[in-house]
């Protein structure tokens, strides 16, 4: 029985009371699958507020800053009922969707050398208006693609560097 | 939310070109930010009036980028990052960077990053006349981490020795360092 073959359902919609085994049952692999993040669908509330996204954004998923953002974002908003239909208007993608492999967390020290570049330590550290707004890191096919799986290394760039960004304003 | 820092991001891929369409994506991004910092007073004011109009219109990309000019006015730094930028497809793509420049143009204090294969470099010069660069490529450090990552999820760990190993450590690096 492996959480993989299951497809989750809300489990807002299972009455505790109802006396179905197969409903504790599926209960209890939904609670298995949800409380696994590496599983798309670990987070209940943004798939009743959209539930068309897993076909929009099976991809979207892999970008996992979600937690590095409410660290460096003080403050916790209370969204009404209608502020959930505009949320979905602005946009059916849902990046914050957060997805991290096994893998990623054992490439900790992958790219690293990157945050180390004058490149980046100029683009960071510029102060208001300077013309150098845009960082633009570019990994040649042949080689970044095929040995370290390119989209590892670019969300691992961007988790340091939010680690830094935090750093380096520590008072807001 | 004036004194915070907020960072948003968005990851492309070559799967979801189609619903990855610019106005989508820059949408996620004002997304992230109203869900964080509340919806701001203007786009519930658009949501409003969109929604007055038959059937509720939908969102067109100068609306959506006179939203998000809006909203980030207010903050001091936002970092806006974008991954894989190159599986976009070419339209959306150069109509995401000519709206992240109108967007930056007004925002001193927004920093745009962004990564993607080097053929796309032209397109973000057209847009942006000064870019910082960082040419990606693993360093031997890197090759090898992954490589003994990749070893050590072996599903038949009995088909390896520890000479095999020797050598997968010692000749793909190398390999990597001639091309």
């Amino acid at each position: 029985m492996s959480p993989d073959l299951y497809e989750p359902q809300p489990p807002i919609s299972l009455d505790p009371r109802d006396p179905l085994s197969s409903r504790e049952k599926s209960y209890s692999r939904c609670t298995r699958s949800l409380t696994n993040p590496h599983k798309k669908f670990g987070s209940p509330s943004i798939a009743q507020m959209s539930p068309g996204y897993q076909q929009v954004t099976g991809n979207t998923n892999s970008f996992n800053n979600n937690n590095s953002f409410n660290n460096i974002v003080n403050f916790v908003t209370e969204i009404d009922g209608e502020g959930r239909q505009i949320l979905q208007w602005l946009s059916p993608l849902e990046p914050q969707q957060r997805h991290q492999g096994v893998r990623t967390d054992r490439l900790d020290n992958v790219g690293n050398w990157v945050l180390e570049t004058s490149e980046f330590r100029k683009w960071r550290d510029a102060g208001d208006g300077c013309d150098e707004q845009v960082l633009f890191c570019c990994g040649n096919p042949g080689v970044g693609k095929t040995y370290v799986r390119w989209e590892e290394l670019g969300s691992k760039i961007t988790q340091r560097w939010l680690t830094i960004g935090k750093q380096q304003f520590p008072n807001h | 939310m004036g004194k915070d820092i907020a960072i948003v991001g968005l990851y492309c891929d070559f799967h979801a070109q189609q619903e990855q369409s610019t106005t989508n994506i820059l949408g996620a991004i004002l997304k992230q930010l109203a869900s964080r910092g509340g919806i701001p007073e203007n786009t519930r004011e658009a949501f409003q009036n969109a929604k007055k109009e038959f059937g509720g219109r939908g969102l067109l990309l100068p609306d959506m980028v006179d939203m998000l000019k809006k909203t980030i006015t207010s903050l001091p730094r936002l970092f806006i990052c974008i991954d894989a930028l190159d599986e976009c497809t070419q339209k959306h793509r150069r109509e995401l960077l000519e709206s992240l420049r109108q967007i930056v143009r007004g925002s001193p204090g927004t920093r745009v990053f962004l990564t993607g294969r080097p053929h796309i470099d032209d397109e973000i010069v057209e847009c942006f006349s000064k870019v910082l660069r960082i040419h990606l490529s693993p360093t031997p450090g890197d090759i090898k981490s992954y490589l003994e990552m990749r070893l050590d999820d072996d599903p038949i760990p009995k088909a390896m020795d520890k000479e095999l190993r020797a050598d997968i450590m010692r000749i793909i690096p190398e390999k990597i360092s001639e091309m």
